[in-house]
């Protein structure tokens, strides 16, 4: 398996929380609080995907986000999680292997926003 | 040019909101098997703290695309410069560890909209 389906509510208590770690300022658009862009990538773990249930330590290679409108406070979010790339490369620490997601959020079936997470294990002497 | 030191305090809580408790951000012991110094800082919390301090100085735009390259891990203690330029209607942003090497920890750029407000 190499995709998860899962859905996310977003309250607005977790926006303010999200906010306040990353020192974000509180944003509001219509009068609904927007959650900051990077905030995605808290909707999963890597505890829960089962293709990174691996013993090496993981680090973030790049990451990407794309929005089509604001996340905001209240929605309801189908997200589809998956695995688009597994590669092998050499690198200064030896070999290591990139991983490469897909993350979609829609609302109501309109497509809020697009993540792409790159993640490299590291640690392999 | 906004500088931020990167205390175990701050990577701390960032891991207990998050979830994302891997070792190499909290223990000596598991970063120095990863190849590291010293327990190394989120690559998502410092992309975060880039958006948020770039939208500190600029309420009333929102972030609608966003992107980020991690090129070497920012060491727990170390102070964090953050650099912006403006560049064809993006916004490129700089991470550079505030050390005897100066290293760039990290590069993005992102695009913004205005329309929005704070409280």
């Amino acid at each position: 398996m190499n995709s998860i389906r899962f859905q996310v509510h977003l309250a607005e208590e977790a926006i303010v929380q999200y906010a306040n770690r990353i020192e974000a300022p509180l944003q509001r658009i219509g009068g609904a609080l927007i959650a900051p862009s990077t905030m995605p990538i808290t909707f999963w773990k890597i505890a829960d995907v089962p293709w990174l249930d691996i013993p090496k330590p993981l680090i973030h290679g790049k990451q990407q986000f794309h929005y089509e409108a604001p996340l905001t406070a209240g929605m309801d979010l189908d997200c589809d999680l998956s695995l688009t790339k597994v590669e092998k490369k050499n690198g200064r620490q030896g070999v290591l292997f990139v991983y490469t997601h897909s993350l979609t959020c829609t609302c109501a079936g309109k497509r809020i926003v697009t993540v792409e997470t790159v993640l490299i294990s590291v640690g392999d002497k | 040019m906004m500088r931020k030191q990167i205390t175990a305090a701050a990577i701390r809580e960032y891991a207990d909101l998050t979830g994302d408790q891997a070792l190499i951000h909290l223990q000596d012991e598991a970063a120095r098997q990863a190849g590291y110094p010293a327990p190394i800082a989120h690559g998502m919390y410092l992309m975060g703290l880039a958006q948020s301090i770039y939208l500190a100085e600029h309420p009333t735009h929102w972030i609608q695309s966003y992107s980020m390259k991690f090129h070497q891990p920012l060491i727990r203690g170390t102070m964090a410069c953050f650099g912006y330029e403006t560049c064809n209607d993006e916004i490129q942003v700089t991470i550079t560890a505030e050390d005897e090497d100066g290293e760039v920890i990290t590069k993005g750029i992102f695009s913004v909209k205005e329309g929005v407000c704070s409280p």
